[in-house]
């Protein structure tokens, strides 16, 4: 696969007069055109919307202002995110009889701010209840790597574009793993925020206790860049945090001195391929841990994300469901109806264990800084692959790209999925994993593990 | 708390009854997906739903006025 610039390489040919934005726009919005049909990452382009943002931003230059740290550098975002004059479909045709969205959601607006280009929109499971990346309207997010098999998903187009060199960065939203199982199996960084850390606002929700957004890159100076770009309060969205931004790019060089590592263990061990735990034990040797903590009873903080998932998104899509329960895609349709039917009693509960197993982790986070565990059991599977057998065991594998992701975004831990490519294999995900608003620590730990070599 | 396993019989009849309170018309034709879908929640639900909370521990959905 072919591996443009990264995006702070093109900010910075950009605004030393080496290359135009509108050079950079058009070659972009070139290679989409040629590429796209195959990998099918793209729902929509905004070409006119990109060449004039990138003419503006040739202009500023030229007038000696500068654009910002990603000046002229070309993104996208999963369909979910509000582009002015467009409507949103979230991955669903239900959509298309909405109103256009009559702004930019905050994520892209901050992005412009700092002179990114938006080209466009990607693919997604509908309503972004998957991990795979099928949808029934738009077609199949193939995987870059390997055409036959799965890009995972939800944001299966973000992770895909961004592996396929198509554009250096893009956005995604997590609810369960929707960056992480993606990012694993398409390997690139992905960065799943603290829960409120990033606006949403502008997002098309899924889940909203469990709702965040955030991006993908191929390094991790570009993920830090566009974290840090993308960050601080909002009031548009009620979940946001009222926490001043703690910008990552500065501490990228500070090592991992002084943090404390171990390896998450229990549920997180368990059920992976042999490939997945021979990079998870490289990843552990490479940062010297030798220590393992678990979680106390994480099978249940999974299963009260399942349905606090179940229940918020049927809920959300009640009305649709009502009216139009058969241009639902077949995929989520039953899932969406059932998680109607589910009772108020069980919803509680699983609102309280939430509250228990934060309070659980929270204590655990007083003795480590940052802890590891694989982000998916597996590589990317085979498109047609609907179970996985792992160590004599089978599981349904849909749900199980999910198995390591969804007890951490169940309690809003800010988690970075590292990418690791060995020759003639696909990629591998490793997550790292911190306390609430610790972001830092994460990037601190993936910037080692770049230096060493240990990811791409 | 624990639940009697359910057969596909009380179930289907519980889909049924749930439409109908919901106003959610279910065509016939996905109502056997729908209930095979509620069977599943039911299995996951088990390990939240039996696990013992002291009455101290709030909801984590907030709201701040």
């Amino acid at each position: 696969m072919t591996q443009p610039p990264d995006a702070l390489a093109l900010a910075a040919a950009i605004k030393a007069g080496e290359r135009s934005a509108a050079t950079v726009v058009d070659a972009t919005l070139a290679d989409i055109a040629t590429r796209n049909p195959s990998l099918n990452c793209f729902t929509e382009v905004v070409a006119e919307r990109a060449r004039s943002q990138a003419q503006s931003i040739d202009r500023a230059i030229a007038s000696g202002h500068d654009p910002g740290p990603l000046a002229g550098v070309p993104f996208a975002v999963k369909n979910l995110f509000d582009i002015e004059g467009i409507t949103t479909s979230a991955g669903a045709k239900l959509n298309g009889g909405n109103a256009p969205a009559v702004q930019d959601a905050t994520a892209i607006a901050r992005l412009e701010q700092a002179g990114a280009v938006l080209v466009g929109t990607l693919n997604m499971d509908e309503y972004a209840y998957g991990f795979v990346t099928i949808n029934a309207h738009y077609g199949t997010t193939p995987n870059p790597h390997d055409p036959s098999r799965m890009a995972g998903g939800s944001s299966g187009g973000s992770a895909a574009a961004v592996a396929a060199g198509l554009v250096p960065f893009a956005l995604g939203s997590d609810t369960n793993g929707s960056i992480r199982v993606p990012a694993s199996l398409c390997g690139v960084y992905g960065l799943k925020p603290t829960y409120g850390r990033l606006s949403r606002a502008g997002a098309f929700l899924f889940s909203s206790s469990l709702d965040h957004v955030g991006p993908m890159a191929r390094t991790l100076t570009d993920l830090a860049t566009v974290y840090d770009t993308m960050q601080g309060p909002d009031p548009a969205d009620p979940v946001c945090t009222q926490q001043p931004p703690d910008p990552v790019a500065p501490v990228l060089t500070q090592g991992i001195e002084g943090l404390r590592l171990a390896q998450l263990g229990g549920h997180f061990e368990r059920g992976m391929e042999p490939l997945v735990r021979d990079v998870l034990t490289e990843v552990l040797q490479s940062l010297g841990i030798s220590e393992r903590v678990e979680f106390p009873e994480t099978h249940r903080a999974r299963a009260a994300a399942y349905i606090i998932t179940a229940c918020e998104g049927s809920q959300l899509h009640l009305e649709r469901l009502r009216q139009s329960p058969m241009e639902f895609d077949p995929a989520t349709r039953d899932r969406f109806l059932a998680g109607a039917m589910i009772p108020a009693a069980w919803y509680v509960q699983a609102q309280r264990l939430r509250r228990w197993y934060r309070d659980r982790v929270r204590e655990i986070f007083q003795h480590y800084d940052v802890l590891i565990a694989p982000t998916t059991p597996c590589v990317a599977p085979p498109l047609d692959q609907t179970t996985i057998d792992i160590d004599g065991d089978s599981y349904p594998l849909r749900p199980h790209l999910g198995f390591y992701t969804q007890p951490l975004s169940f309690i809003g831990l800010p988690v970075i999925s590292v990418p690791i490519h060995r020759p003639g294999q696909m990629p591998v995900g490793i997550q790292l994993i911190a306390a609430p608003y610790q972001e830092a620590k994460l990037f601190r730990v993936a910037a080692s593990l770049e230096s060493g070599r240990v990811s791409r | 708390m624990s639940i009697e396993p359910a057969d596909s019989m009380d179930l289907t009849a519980y889909v049924e009854a749930m439409a109908k309170l919901l106003e959610l018309p279910i065509p016939n034709e996905i109502k056997p997906g729908v209930v095979a879908n509620v069977e599943h929640i039911f299995a996951i639900a088990q390990p939240v739903l039996t696990f013992p909370l002291p009455d101290t521990v709030e909801s984590a959905a907030t709201f701040e006025p």
